[in-house]
């Protein structure tokens, strides 16, 4: 495989990461296969394979996998990787440590439902279920975001010291092909620099030292996880100025906590995430008056953000590709926690790579104006 | 431009996913936005298996499977439904033997023919007939050049290929759609489609014919000692085809779908109790 620098070319959203991650620069690439994310090291490996200053390894495990990510990223290393589903399950021992850990790698999650029964096809319950790890998470909505968000996650996880997911929605967004733009590698070189290790990191054998051990007392725990928390607080304040600077370096609009679409003043507002979030742009074209506010940084959460965007909205319609069972899927709650609860209508739609068309999206905007006790289920397409 | 929406049907093996990416990077270098989105079921040769394709000078903003489309290209007749196609559609199909319809144009190419002639075979043997149909989905698709088309489909697939996209488009024919026959054709309303709650994962359901999958078709011969002998091939065939009608073995030929395992297990070794006859052809289904 060749990068095609500075042309605007086809290609499928794993690949777009696969680019990404090259022109980023990353220098160690621990693998295991599952799908649909293996294109995304298939094509790594195309461009790892004839190189000595990088290292790409199979490992045995997508556990392992991760632990290796984080001890290569605490050397000092750019570190790159992907996972999906049950990937992502069977890692997440390590996922809630890479983030206590401050260990500033990424990872491409490619979005697939969870077992049982089997299936393919895409929902967010895998990455949102790890939400709680002390990772930054973003979620993509097109090819051309897939690519823009990989350095945009290198240069915030970078900066506070956390580790990032650039999620995205399996067989949609990473089988599906579609045009990206490619910069050349001056550009992402501008707008991400090689990565430092803090000093204390770096390891001296004349000085030994040990890391993360049992803490004398419980209050040094507890310092530690409040350092997470605050060090989300930071990448909160990042997000927004990393993407403008992100789209003057690269020409076009990136993204930053979320995308604001529509009539401020609408009424109604529907609140989604990933591909929902853009499909739902097809009813402003349509004409109906509404507010689109699609999230790209699940965590840190834009809550001050959303709320604002919100604040003409008298009804406030959130659309979650993912479920909690017996409680309100990831994307009301957090809603919830941003704006006044009366407003907010829950809809649960998408569930394993159910189609949610224009549709689907308008007869959920009928759907709510009837008031539930809890989030209603949309089982098919809709028409 | 108009903004387009294509699906192609056809099974796994038979390159719709390359067909519609080819497409959708032709569309790409012309300027044009595309996407093209292959949905998988539990992946292996010869399980159904649809692409979408949508095509636009737009960006495209629809992340979901097309269910009604301008344009269906299918690629095995026994996937397609009227409801697969929006009224006054075109369904692009790999036959001569075409008929008008009421509810949407065809065109039709002999793609395999055009597959064969070129040596473009997969390696059991089976012609590779998507490029050519590629070529003649380019009747009904003006907006899309012949040469760029044959460009890409050479740096992707090679010279063959790019030399079956431009026959497939010298060699197609196009039927209007004619709405005259609307009194004699009762199947001109578009059926809907069944969306089952819990839809089978792999397709192999009893509604779904496999036996136009096949290459050799497997025929029991006067070796074979019948129901009073050993009865393996009957155990073994994945499909339950094999069954004992009138104190004689016979093949369920609508469901065999010519895997070719009776004549592998087959214990007589002298002459086998089955032999494997080429199907002349495609498409068969007795």
């Amino acid at each position: 495989m060749i990068i095609p620098y500075g042309r605007r070319v086809a290609a499928d959203g794993n690949t777009a990461a696969a680019v990404a991650a090259a022109l980023a620069r990353v220098e160690v690439v621990p693998t295991y296969p599952i799908t649909p994310q293996t294109v995304v090291i298939e094509r790594l490996a195309e461009l790892y394979a004839q190189r000595g200053d990088a290292i790409f390894k199979n490992m045995e495990s997508e556990h392992a996998m991760l632990g290796y990510a984080i001890t290569m990223s605490h050397l000092g290393a750019r570190v790159f990787t992907a996972t999906s589903s049950q990937g992502l399950l069977y890692a997440c021992e390590q996922v809630h440590r890479a983030g206590r850990e401050r260990s500033p790698l990424v990872m491409a999650v490619v979005n697939r439902s969870l077992c049982v029964p089997w299936n393919l096809e895409t929902d967010l319950n895998d990455s949102l279920s790890q939400r709680d790890g002390g990772w930054i998470q973003f979620y993509c909505a097109n090819h051309q975001e897939i690519f823009d968000s990989i350095p945009l996650a290198y240069r915030i996880a970078e900066k506070v010291l956390l580790p990032a997911m650039v999620c995205y929605e399996g067989f949609i967004l990473s089988h599906s092909t579609a045009a990206i733009n490619v910069p050349l590698q001056e550009k992402i070189d501008e707008f991400l620099p090689g990565f430092s290790p803090p000093a204390e990191w770096i390891i001296k054998p004349e000085t030994p030292k040990t890391y993360f051990q049992l803490p004398g007392s419980t209050e040094y725990y507890v310092k530690f996880q409040h350092d997470v928390e605050l060090a989300m607080e930071k990448a909160a304040s990042l997000i927004d100025e990393s993407a403008a600077e992100l789209s003057s370096v690269l020409g076009h609009k990136v993204a930053g906590a979320m995308e604001i679409t529509g009539n401020p003043k609408a009424k109604t507002a529907i609140v989604a995430i990933g591909t929902i979030g853009e499909t739902a742009k097809i009813l402003i074209e349509g004409g109906e008056d509404i507010l689109v506010v699609r999230i790209h940084s699940f965590r840190p959460f834009p809550r001050k953000l959303l709320s604002n965007a919100l604040a003409g909205a008298g009804k406030i319609v959130v659309v979650d590709r993912a479920v909690s069972f017996g409680a309100y899927p990831p994307l009301a709650a957090e809603v919830f926690s941003s704006v006044s609860r009366n407003r907010v209508h829950s809809f649960i739609a998408g569930i394993g790579g159910n189609n949610v068309t224009e549709n689907t999206l308008l007869e959920i905007i009928k759907k709510s104006s009837r008031k539930s006790a809890g989030p209603v289920w949309i089982l098919k397409e809709g028409r | 431009m108009r903004k387009i929406e294509i699906t192609f049907l056809g099974r796994g093996g038979f390159g719709v996913v390359s067909s519609a990416k080819i497409l959708a990077s032709a569309a790409i270098k012309l300027g044009f936005y595309a996407q093209a989105m292959p949905m998988f079921n539990a992946e292996r040769r010869g399980a159904g298996f649809s692409a979408s394709l949508r095509i636009s000078d737009k960006p495209i903003i629809q992340h979901y499977k097309i269910s009604t489309a301008d344009i269906v290209v299918c690629m095995s007749d026994s996937l397609f439904e009227c409801g697969f196609l929006k009224n006054g559609g075109v369904l692009v199909v790999d036959s001569f033997e075409l008929k008008p319809s009421a509810a949407y144009g065809v065109v039709g190419v002999d793609a395999q023919k055009i597959a064969t002639d070129l040596e473009i075979l997969s390696p059991e043997g089976r012609p590779f007939g998507n490029m050519a149909m590629l070529g003649a989905l380019l009747k009904v698709l003006p907006e899309i050049d012949l040469a760029t088309l044959r460009q890409i489909a050479e740096e992707e697939l090679g010279f063959q290929n790019a030399a079956a996209v431009e026959r497939g488009f010298k060699e197609s024919v196009y039927i209007l759609q004619d709405a005259s026959l609307v009194l004699q054709e009762k199947a001109g309303k578009p059926k809907d489609r069944f969306f089952p709650l819990f839809p089978n994962s792999t397709g192999s359901t009893e509604k779904n014919s496999t036996g136009d999958w096949r290459i050799n078709r497997p025929v029991f011969t006067e070796s074979c000692s019948g129901p009073a002998g050993c009865r393996v091939c009957a155990v073994l065939c994945p499909e339950n085809t094999i069954k004992i009608t009138n104190g004689k073995m016979s093949i369920d030929y609508e469901y065999c779908k010519g895997c070719e395992i009776c004549y592998q297990v087959c214990p007589l070794t002298k002459s086998k109790g089955i032999m494997l006859i080429p199907e002349k052809e495609r498409g068969i289904r007795s």
